[in-house]
């Protein structure tokens, strides 16, 4: 039985160029691109029943952060919790940023790439509380700083730096316990570190092709992962077994998410397709296609508690925020 | 030869290109200059240098077009086996393109050559065309040439479309920036030598990466790290890259470029259902 996704609420022009990365916090909607800008969207979504269809704005933007990346930003990461977000841009740098009572963001500081080494920081994520950030490099490297110890002259304390085998790291994701790392690779490795030890845990097999994005599921269990090999491997954390490969995809999957609940998978791929998978049936049980401009970021809104159905939302090339729904009753 | 003693003696240089163009109908062809200096040299034991020649520009030209100097057609560039040479033009040149519907600058010179040999500029279902290859970082004599078929085309009714051909790599899109924009180091020349209407075919790394099943998994090379500065120099420093830029659509190709780690050779297409020249023929249907 399949299901049934509407497509609610579009923002065509979100961004003046390609979306690249898309984050959540329990109430907004953070998006960052090729432009200087950040923007911020509430999600709160009341539908308000104005007497004019232009009044009503589930997602209005409530924030911009102007010139933030002078050559853009190509990754967006929020705290699980909502009040640390981190960015990363084209040149290299991070920056660090905590979210008011109020829903405002500002900064907190940044960490400067050493000369040398421009353009080094690639994919981010944040750990629950938003202390530690994960970044990878472009030699294949895990650094993992910690976000309280912000110096201003650009510099943080170093919590650990995890090698691997020295291809561009593409992906990484924090467990929401703490407990891991994980990355993927250029050239479709998958690595799992342990965070108490500081020890690789696990090198899973299975992907030859780079590995765009890697996602613990909301329990920890899982990890799935996928790139250009047009699959997403699913891998049992504890074991390292693989435990599943999921089909359908005809071009490279650029993004992943998992619902609240780890019930259902959300990929992106290139040729502008979203689907949802259930991981109960180990298949894809709907598909959307806004364009067939490349989709760079795919992720659910949290859930909210009074809502019956989930929403998601995708970002790319076409420059638009799509916001898509389950259709009631499926 | 008495041109030769004519350039010793004021101290001028002069290329071999040059020699030709002088007298064309008496040398009646490049390489018979060529092989006259070159004996020249060999017999006095001298190097070509010590005659006051000096390299001649690299571009390259094929195409049903003619250079007429002092009501004498100079050029006639249409033979697909022989390199026709981008002469260095003279002020009341003129140039017959009448026959031509579209210009292609080409980055590489392996590139313009399967192109010529196969007669595309004839060819084309898009009409008769004029490809010019610079062999890299055009030099001064081929801007000058592709400005002066733009210049001519403007005073026509139909427009004559300017395309670039280059690899999916940040070197190619930097030299398209120069046959367009000029270069920093030639800053006094740029206004007079660009190509406003210069439109990139391809090859972009999206172009392949759409179609995943069309190429082979060779298709696609990783970005060095030394690709990936080049790209970030390029979004920094010059402003034909600038996020409030002349070329925006350009500007994210070099970001999307990062994202996927990737580059493009032209060669890929070589493979491709109906080659090289299927791909351009259809690329240039589609942005017409």
């Amino acid at each position: 039985m399949s299901k049934q996704y509407l497509q609610t609420h579009t923002i065509p022009l979100a961004h003046p160029t390609d979306i690249f990365s898309l984050a959540v916090t329990p109430s907004q909607l953070l998006s960052a691109s090729g432009s200087s800008s950040l923007r911020i969207h509430s999600t709160k979504g009341q539908i308000i029943h104005a007497d004019t269809p232009d009044d009503e704005h589930p997602y209005p933007l409530v924030q911009t952060l102007e010139k933030v990346h002078p050559l853009g930003c190509h990754h967006i990461c929020t705290s699980l919790d909502g009040r640390t977000a981190a960015t990363a841009g084209f040149s290299g740098e991070l920056k660090v940023w905590q979210c008011s009572e109020d829903g405002q963001w500002t900064a907190v500081g940044e960490i400067n790439p050493a000369e040398k080494q421009a353009g080094e920081h690639w994919a981010l994520a944040l750990s629950e509380n938003g202390q530690y950030l994960a970044a990878t490099t472009h030699d294949g490297r895990i650094n993992v700083y910690d976000t309280r110890s912000i110096a201003p002259e650009g510099t943080a304390h170093k919590f650990t730096q995890y090698e691997t085998k020295g291809s561009f790291g593409m992906s990484v994701d924090l467990s929401s316990n703490g407990s891991m790392t994980a990355s993927g690779h250029q050239n479709g490795g998958i690595y799992i570190f342990n965070n108490t030890t500081q020890r690789l845990a696990h090198s899973l097999a299975g992907l030859i092709k780079p590995v765009r994005s890697v996602k613990f599921s909301p329990a920890c269990r899982y990890l799935a992962a996928a790139g250009d090999a047009r699959i997403i491997a699913l891998y049992d954390t504890q074991s390292g077994e693989q435990i599943a490969n999921l089909t359908g995809h005809g071009s490279w999957i650029m993004s992943l998410d998992w619902n609240w609940s780890g019930e259902y998978l959300l990929s992106g791929g290139y040729d502008g397709k979203v689907k949802i998978w259930s991981l109960e049936r180990r298949e894809c049980v709907a598909t959307q296609t806004e364009s067939e401009k490349c989709l760079w970021s795919v992720r659910w809104l949290p859930k909210a508690a009074s809502a019956r159905n989930e929403t998601f939302v995708t970002g790319g090339a076409g420059k638009t925020l799509a916001f898509y729904r389950e259709a009631s009753g499926t | 030869m008495s041109i030769l003693l004519d350039a010793i003696r004021t101290g001028q240089l002069i290329s071999k290109r040059d020699i030709y163009y002088i007298e064309p109908e008496f040398f009646r062809a490049q390489y018979i200059v060529n092989n006259i200096i070159d004996d020249l040299a060999c017999t006095i034991g001298v190097n070509r240098g010590a005659l006051n020649v000096e390299a001649a520009g690299k571009g390259l030209v094929a195409g049903n077009f003619r250079l007429i100097r002092e009501s004498q057609v100079v050029l006639d560039a249409q033979s697909p086996t022989e390199d026709t040479l981008i002469p260095r033009l003279k002020n009341g040149d003129e140039i017959d393109i009448s026959r031509i519907r579209w210009v292609m600058v080409i980055e590489k010179e392996a590139v313009f050559h399967r192109l010529a040999r196969s007669a595309y500029h004839i060819r084309a279902t898009g009409g008769e065309g004029i490809l010019v290859t610079g062999k890299g970082y055009p030099d001064l004599s081929t801007r000058a040439f592709l400005r002066k078929l733009y210049d001519v085309a403007s005073t026509r009714p139909t427009p004559l479309r300017f395309y670039a051909l280059t690899d999916g790599d940040p070197h190619g899109m930097a030299i398209m920036s120069t046959y367009k924009y000029g270069s920093v180091a030639q800053l006094h020349e740029n206004a007079r030598l660009s190509l406003p209407r210069l439109q990139w075919l391809g090859l972009r790394v999206s172009d392949i990466v759409a179609v995943p099943d069309e190429f082979g998994d060779k298709a696609l090379c990783p970005l060095t790290k030394r690709d990936r500065n080049k790209i970030l120099a390029m979004l920094q420093n010059s402003p034909v890259w600038a996020s409030d830029g002349p070329e925006p659509q350009w500007r994210v190709e070099l970001q999307r470029m990062l994202m996927l780690n990737f580059k493009a050779e032209i060669e890929v297409l070589y493979e491709h259902t109906g080659g090289l020249e299927g791909w351009i023929d259809r690329r240039m249907f589609r942005q017409e």
